[in-house]
């Protein structure tokens, strides 16, 4: 865990760097985060080619907006929406075939290895207890939303049920969560 | 609608901002909001440190190498290293990949006066398409390459075209790659050690997507222009 620490800290002085140009610093947060960010965007675009595309994309982003980094903010999560809004654009460009569903249970996902040290382990166990806490159907909702940056159709479609419904479990969910994260986060 | 009267849908719209269940143009006009408002900005930051971590589950997995090399070609300064060798560099019209493809140039000479050029803005190239058709418009500066996309440009899935500025008796320089859509206008910064006055040509080459691998052009030349003072 101190070793997560840690390496938050370093990440935070690289990005630092970077806002100032410090292209090494730039090559330095780019070997120790690729490897995190990679797999945000395949899980979201499910092909190495146009996953990488838009990491490179992203990375670019990264680079150019480094200045707004804020610190006190986890780095590995605020490059990780970067690349994943950039994953969500690119998804909107793809042709509107929808693939089989073909999912693992990503709730029970056995991501166990490493759990521990996973970057933000905190963040990521207090956001567990809040889901688990939904109903069901919400959770379930805006688990598959979440993992596939899916539309609301799509989570619609794959799950059989009506759009409207959908929708709201998503919504009331959200809303949920948020009540449930300030507390927990206190 | 003054969005900070909402607070339960200003948190809706942040958190399936930071989801992706907003899309379409109502994503793009809260994206638009929240350039704006730093205060909007700060709640999605909270969804964005709540959601993403467990985004980041799951095992690493290196990016491809290809990556990096694209992002650092179009990072500012950028040049491959071998134009640093003291031994003269082989004139780029005397590469092996020139006189097979001279065949397949297009050669703009336009100065364009499409609108009034600044003074800082002493060169323009138009590069137009196998059709003679004016597709991107280059002004240039000392400091960088102010592009105009005119057309939609045709790109075959896993592709891209860079654009390299040519001067005599060095070898290709990157200046990043083209958009692929009028509403691209992208400002492309000139590499710290070239001095834009001895720019002659610019040169469109197809390359793999994200650029070239090796920092020097692998496809065909397509189109090139002269950069003219305007």
């Amino acid at each position: 865990m101190s070793r997560s620490a840690e390496d938050t800290e370093e990440l935070e002085q690289l990005l630092f760097a970077t806002a100032q140009g410090d292209q090494r610093a730039f090559k330095r947060f780019y070997d120790r985060s690729s490897a995190h960010l990679y797999p945000v965007a395949l899980r979201i675009l499910r092909e190495e080619g146009k996953a990488a595309e838009c990491l490179q994309e992203a990375y670019l982003k990264i680079w150019l907006r480094a200045a707004d980094y804020e610190a006190g903010r986890s780095p590995l999560a605020w490059a990780a929406a970067i690349v994943r809004y950039q994953a969500i654009d690119f998804l909107r460009r793809l042709p509107k075939d929808l693939p089989e569903w073909e999912e693992p249970d990503w709730e029970r996902a056995d991501f166990s290895a490493e759990e521990a040290s996973a970057p933000c382990a905190r963040e990521r166990q207090l956001l567990e207890d809040c889901l688990a806490r939904l109903p069901p159907d919400q959770r379930q909702a805006i688990s598959q939303a979440f993992y596939r940056a899916a539309t609301y159709e799509e989570v619609a479609h794959f799950s059989g049920t009506a759009l409207g419904t959908v929708k709201s479990w998503i919504r009331r969910g959200l809303l949920a969560l948020r009540e449930c994260l300030e507390h927990g986060a206190a | 609608m003054e969005l900070r009267k909402f607070p339960r849908l200003a948190e809706l719209l942040a958190a399936s901002y930071v989801l992706g269940t907003l899309q379409g143009r109502a994503r793009l006009r809260f994206a638009h909001m929240l350039r704006q408002r730093p205060w909007l900005a700060r709640i999605v930051a909270r969804w964005e440190d709540a959601l993403m971590p467990k985004a980041l589950t799951g095992p690493a997995r290196p990016a491809p190498a290809s990556v990096w090399h694209a992002v650092q070609a179009q990072l500012p300064g950028h040049t491959s290293p071998a134009r640093m060798a003291t031994a003269p560099a082989q004139s780029w019209w005397r590469a092996s990949w020139w006189p097979a493809l001279s065949a397949a140039l297009t050669v703009a000479l336009l100065v364009v006066w499409f609108w009034p050029t600044p003074p800082q803005m002493p060169y323009t190239a138009v590069l137009t398409n196998a059709q003679g058709k004016p597709t991107w418009v280059i002004r240039a500066n000392a400091h960088d390459m102010r592009l105009r996309t005119l057309e939609n440009v045709a790109l075959p899935q896993g592709h891209s075209y860079q654009l390299w500025a040519l001067v005599p008796h060095r070898k290709p320089i990157s200046m990043g790659l083209l958009p692929t859509q009028p509403s691209e206008s992208p400002i492309l910064p000139a590499p710290d050690h070239i001095d834009m006055q001895s720019v002659e040509l610019v040169a469109v080459t197809m390359e793999p997507a994200g650029g070239s691998p090796t920092g020097q052009p692998t496809g065909p030349i397509l189109f090139k222009a002269y950069l003219v003072r305007s």
